[in-house]
């Protein structure tokens, strides 16, 4: 080994090599900034595109509300900030459910700084009609009833003792009653009637003024018969809320009939279904063109409709008999519809201990019997009548269906960047 | 360490003009030096400038993307006046010794459906500096 002695000029050594680890450093500190400040600059554009790309589902669902058709694609600049292209698509979805991807540019889709995509799963949820039960020509409701929302006629509404007539929920179907029928004894109540502080009875039939009091000849007949609430009277009534029902039947039904937005079984003869079987409604509409009949103890599964479009020959065009659930013993999630056919006795027949979440409508008579729950609806374009221990809480439907006017609400089920 | 490896250290240093030869070394390394320095200065300089910058910008675009959020929480109808895209809503803070301007523009596109531009406008370096966020706002049902 070789011993250096002479130590001349190390210390320039040294400091060059100690200034070439500095410079090194500073060089790497500088180029870092350079990143720090490129990267950041990267995320400013792409945060904008974002923003840019969630507009584009903005107005992916603000046409999807105009137009539930509405696919796309649209390209769209928003100002100067950038531009998005937005698509829609039901692929794979379930009825009323729409995918909006919508892919944002900064600043343009010719030449983009930055991209990103978003997508959304959006619900429009069908509109609901505003009462829990509607018919045309009249409702008569026997007695021990329950009905939460309102009753809207055209004709006689007949009430049997003790029916309550309750709010469904805030703001929603409130409990109250109107007939726009102008004959006498337009709201029938026989005995002991409950209602809820700040509800009304409104009917178009002679006023208490002209006729001398609560008499046989008014609109509203034996008042004195109403146990709580103090709900407002008023006969003769002039206002909105007792202008005629604009339609008897509240889905459309050409839209339902749309096999791009519905999944359909058909079934082209009278279907007796034996009891205790089981029918999965497998999220589709089942149309019978010719009837069926539900004999006791069917459990329906999954939710769907059962539509009956025509047929005769039959009691009903829609029988439900005894013992019909949903899975556990609970709620059916089904809608019950006949649009057509003759029947002897009524379109739709509901028997003892059924529980319903659903809409369900009939073109002339509707008849739901004893211990019967229903969460839903009921309306016809005939009468409905409703038997003993009967509950009927209005409310959204188990499985949605189109409903002529506006939508009732739109919920956003995800939302994700891919 | 072998011989060869001595070479370059010999000859500096055991040369006859070591004396002289130490002043230009002296000269050229604070020459390089200060070259070197003033390069990174520079740099820092630079860098400094440029980092102050993104800083700025960072808490302009957090300012504006907090109104965006306000506002994407906010019902449909308490969103700017529609139908005159000014200037609707301005306010300030102040952070890091700057003051940022944010300016929030609505536009009515349709009755269900709004343009919303956020700008922030800072001071930087004597110059006004400024970001812009955009988006739509649609009426839900």
């Amino acid at each position: 080994m070789v011993i250096i002695k002479n130590e001349n000029g190390v210390a320039l050594v040294l400091t060059l090599a100690l200034l070439a680890v500095l410079s090194v450093l500073a060089v790497a500190m500088v180029f870092l900034g350079r990143y720090e400040t490129r990267f950041l600059v990267k995320e400013r554009l792409s945060d904008s595109a974002l923003y840019i790309a969630d507009g584009g589902v903005e107005y992916g669902i603000n046409e999807l509300q105009k137009d539930t058709n509405y696919r796309g694609p649209t390209t769209y600049f928003v100002g100067n900030a950038g531009q998005f292209i937005v698509r829609v698509s039901t692929q794979g979805q379930p009825a009323n459910y729409y995918v909006i991807t919508s892919t944002g540019y900064v600043p343009n889709a010719t030449n983009p700084r930055e991209t990103r995509i978003v997508t959304s799963v959006v619900n429009i949820v069908p509109g609901t009609p505003t009462y829990a039960i509607g018919a045309k020509d009249g409702i008569t409701v026997a007695s021990n009833i329950t009905i939460k929302g309102d009753l809207r006629s055209d004709g006689q509404i007949a009430l049997g003792s003790n029916v309550f007539v309750e709010p469904s929920s805030p703001g929603a179907s409130d409990g109250s009653i109107y007939t726009s029928t102008g004959m006498a004894k337009g709201v029938y109540i026989t005995g002991n009637l409950y209602m809820q502080p700040g509800r009304e009875i409104r009917s178009r039939g002679p006023t208490n003024a002209s006729k001398g009091g609560d008499t046989a000849e008014t609109g509203i007949y034996q008042e004195s018969k109403i146990k709580s609430g103090n709900p407002l009277i008023v006969e003769g009534d002039t206002s909105a809320d007792t202008n005629p029902m604009p339609s008897y039947c509240s889905v459309d039904l050409a839209e339902l009939d749309d096999p791009t937005k519905y999944d359909k079984v058909v079934y082209d003869s009278y279907m007796n279904y034996e009891s205790n079987e089981t029918f999965d409604l497998a999220g589709k509409v089942h149309k019978f063109t010719q009837g069926v009949r539900f004999s006791s103890n069917i459990t329906f599964t999954g939710a769907g409709t059962i539509w009956v479009s025509g047929g005769s020959g039959h009691s009903y065009g829609l029988e439900l008999c005894s013992n019909v659930f949903g899975p556990d013993g609970g709620y059916a999630s089904v809608n019950l519809i006949v649009s057509g056919g003759t029947w002897n006795l009524a379109d739709i027949m509901i028997n003892s201990n059924v529980k319903i979440n659903g809409l369900i409508s009939g073109t002339t008579q509707v008849n739901a019997n004893s211990n019967v729950a229903i969460n839903g609806v009921i309306e016809s374009g005939g009468t409905v009548n409703v038997n003993s221990n009967v509950t009927i809480q209005w409310g959204q439907l188990g499985f949605q269906i189109p409903i002529t006017g506006s939508p009732a609400a739109t919920v956003v089920r995800s939302w994700r960047e891919l | 360490m072998s011989k060869s490896n001595n070479f370059f250290l010999k000859n500096i240093y055991t040369g006859r003009s070591s004396k002289a030869f130490t002043y230009i070394e002296l000269a050229i390394a604070l020459a390089i030096i200060a070259l070197i320095v003033l390069g990174f200065t520079q740099l820092f300089l630079r860098s400094a400038v440029s980092i102050t910058g993104m800083r700025f910008q960072t808490i302009a675009y957090n300012f504006a993307a907090d109104k965006m959020e306000e506002i994407r929480n906010e019902s449909f109808g308490g969103i700017g006046n529609p139908w005159y895209p000014n200037i609707w809503e301005t306010d300030a803070q102040t952070q890091s010794g700057n003051t940022f301007t944010r300016n929030v523009r609505v536009s009515g596109l349709e009755s269900s459906l709004k343009r919303v531009d956020i700008e922030v406008i800072w001071t930087e370096e004597g110059q006004n500096r400024s970001i812009q966020i955009s988006s739509l706002v649609c009426d839900k049902w």
